[in-house]
C-alpha cells in the first residue's frame, strides 16, 4: 500500500504521464480518425494498418492506448491532490489551496468527460415548415418557420428555425427562434440549429449530455483554482 | 491595410533602434524604443476597430484578424515589460519580441492569411468566440516572451543573466498560462457547446491546443523537480511555443477539421 501511495503521489510520475499523453495525442493527429478499415489498408503498409485497426488507433481517444495512461494519470492526480490538501491543512500559515482547487476541478472535468463519453446522445432531423416530430420525454416539436438569412454578398448570415414545443397537449415554447449559437433547452434536451438542406428544410440537432454540467463545474473550479494559485503566490512573495 | 503597413515600418524602426543601442552597449539608456511598441499597439487597435465596424462584429474571426490581434498583444506586452522595474529585462528578449511581432505582421500580409473583408459565418457569431480568441492570444503573447527568454537561458553564459532569463520565463508562463487556459480551453469549450452542441470533439486543432497546454503544464511542474529545473524547463517552454505555432498555422494546412476558418 505504502509503495503504491508513494508511486502515485510522485510529481515525476505526473510529468512523465503528461509527456506520454502529449506524445501519443500528437501521433494520433497524424492518423485520420474514424475512417473505414479499407482506408487504412490502402493508405498504410500492411503492418501499420494492422496496428491501427488492431489497437483501435482509428478511434484513438477511446482506445486503451489512450485510456490506460489517462486512467493512471487520474489516479496520480487524485493521490497528489489528497496528499497536498492534507499537507496544506497541517500548516499554520501561508496555506495555499489554489493548486488543490485547480486539481479538483481537473478531476471533476475528467469525470464529466467519462459521463459524456458513456452517456451523450445526439440525433439529427430534417424538417420542413409545418412538420412535427416527437422528441424523447414526450415533447413534440413543430417547425413553424425556417429562415435563411444572407449578407449582401450572398454568404450565410444566420439560419433561424421558429419552433413550438408541446408537452401533453400544452404549449411550452410558443414560436421560439432557434439560431446557430443559440440553442433551446427543453428538459434534458438541447436543440441546435445545425444546417439546412438544398430542398430548403431545416436540419436540427438534439443533444442530451449528462457530462456537460460536471464538466462546466470542473472548468469553473479549474479557473478559480488558477487565479487563487496566482493570488496566493503574489501574496506570499511580498 | 495601410495602417498595418505603417505599423510594420514602425516595428522595423524599433528593431533597428534597439539593435543600435545593443551594439553600442548602452541599451539600459534606451528610453525611447518602448514608445514605438506602444504606438504600434495603439495603431493596431485602431485598425481592429475600423475592421470591426466594416464586418459589424469584433474583428477576430479569421487568420488575418487573429494575427493582427496577436501582434498587437505582443507589442503591448513588450512595452509593459520594458517599463516594469521588478525584474531586469534582458534587451535580447525585447529584440526577439520585436522580431516576432514583425514576423506575425509579415504573415498577416502574405497570401496565407487572406485579408479580404468578410462578415462572419453563423457559427462564429458568438461572444464566447471573441473571448476565446482574445484570451488565447493574450496568453500566447506571454508565451512569446517566455520562448525568447528560454532561448537566451540556453545560450548566455553569464550567471546573473541566466538567473534573470529563467525568472522572466517563469513569470511570463505564470501570467500566460492562466489566461491561455481560460481562453483556449474554457471559453473554447463553452463556445463549442453553443455552436456545435459538443464541448469537445477531439478535432485536430482542439487536440493540438490540449497538447500545447499539457506541455506548459509540464513546464510548470518541471520547476518542482531539481533535475529538470533550468535546462529541462527551458526546453519545455521552447517546445510549448513551437506547438502554439503549429496549433495556429500547421493544423490549418496539414490537418483537417472543424476550425477551418482560423
Amino acid at each position: 500500500m505504502n509503495i503504491l501511495f508513494r508511486f502515485f503521489k510522485s510529481i515525476k510520475l505526473a510529468i512523465i504521464l503528461i509527456l506520454i499523453i502529449t506524445g501519443l495525442s500528437l501521433l494520433s493527429t497524424l492518423i485520420p480518425q474514424n475512417m473505414g478499415n479499407s482506408y487504412y489498408l490502402s493508405h498504410y503498409s500492411d503492418f501499420l494498418a494492422k496496428i491501427i485497426i488492431g489497437l483501435r488507433i482509428y478511434r484513438f481517444f477511446s482506445s486503451w492506448i489512450f485510456l490506460i495512461p489517462a486512467l493512471i494519470f487520474f489516479l496520480n492526480l487524485l493521490t497528489c491532490t489528497l496528499y497536498r490538501f492534507i499537507r496544506e491543512l497541517g500548516k499554520k500559515d501561508k496555506r495555499r489551496f489554489g493548486p488543490d482547487l485547480l486539481h479538483t476541478g481537473l478531476l471533476v472535468l475528467l469525470i464529466g468527460g467519462v459521463l459524456t463519453f458513456s452517456g451523450r446522445m445526439e440525433g439529427y432531423v430534417n424538417l420542413r415548415e409545418g412538420e412535427r416530430i416527437q422528441l424523447p420525454g414526450g415533447y413534440v416539436l413543430i417547425l413553424e418557420d425556417f429562415e435563411f438569412l444572407t449578407y449582401e454578398n450572398g454568404t450565410p448570415k444566420d439560419w433561424i428555425s421558429t419552433v413550438d414545443i408541446m408537452l401533453d397537449g400544452k404549449m411550452i415554447f410558443d414560436s421560439y427562434p432557434i439560431e446557430v449559437n443559440k440553442p433551446l433547452k427543453v428538459g434534458e434536451i438541447s436543440i441546435y440549429q445545425h444546417s439546412y438542406t438544398a430542398e430548403g428544410s431545416s436540419v436540427l440537432q438534439a443533444v442530451t449530455d449528462p457530462g456537460f454540467v460536471p464538466v462546466l463545474i470542473g472548468l469553473i473550479l479549474l479557473a478559480a483554482g488558477l487565479f487563487l494559485t496566482y493570488y496566493q503566490k503574489l501574496r506570499d512573495s511580498q | 491595410m495601410i495602417l498595418v503597413t505603417i505599423v510594420f515600418v514602425i516595428i522595423i524602426a524599433a528593431a533597428v533602434s534597439k539593435a543600435v543601442f545593443m551594439i553600442r552597449g548602452n541599451a539600459e539608456k534606451d528610453r525611447y524604443t518602448s514608445y514605438l511598441f506602444l504606438s504600434s499597439a495603439v495603431l493596431l487597435i485602431i485598425s481592429i476597430i475600423i475592421r470591426s465596424i466594416q464586418i459589424q462584429f469584433f474583428a477576430v474571426t479569421n487568420t488575418y484578424e487573429s494575427l493582427i490581434f496577436y501582434a498587437c498583444a505582443v507589442c503591448f506586452i513588450l512595452f509593459v515589460y520594458e517599463k516594469q522595474r521588478k525584474i531586469p529585462i534582458l534587451q535580447g528578449i525585447v529584440f526577439g519580441g520585436i522580431i516576432t511581432a514583425a514576423a506575425l505582421l509579415a504573415v498577416a500580409s502574405s497570401p496565407i492569411a487572406p485579408s479580404s473583408v468578410q462578415p462572419p459565418i453563423p457559427a462564429l457569431q458568438s461572444g464566447w468566440l471573441v473571448l476565446h480568441v482574445t484570451f488565447s492570444f493574450i496568453g500566447e503573447a506571454f508565451f512569446v516572451v517566455a520562448f525568447i527568454s528560454s532561448i537566451l537561458y540556453l545560450t548566455v553564459k553569464d550567471e546573473t543573466k541566466k538567473r534573470n532569463s529563467d525568472r522572466i520565463t517563469y513569470t511570463a508562463v505564470g501570467l500566460g498560462y492562466p489566461v491561455f487556459t481560460v481562453g483556449a480551453l474554457i471559453f473554447g469549450a463553452i463556445w463549442a457547446k453553443y455552436a456545435w452542441g459538443s464541448y469537445w470533439s477531439w478535432d485536430p486543432k482542439e487536440t493540438w491546443a490540449l497538447i500545447t497546454w499539457l506541455v506548459y503544464t509540464a513546464y510548470l511542474h518541471s520547476r518542482m523537480v531539481k533535475k529538470l529545473r533550468g535546462k529541462g524547463s527551458a526546453i519545455l517552454s521552447i517546445i510549448g511555443f513551437l506547438f502554439t505555432l503549429f496549433t495556429f498555422f500547421g493544423v490549418n494546412f496539414l490537418l483537417s477539421g472543424l476550425h477551418s476558418y482560423g
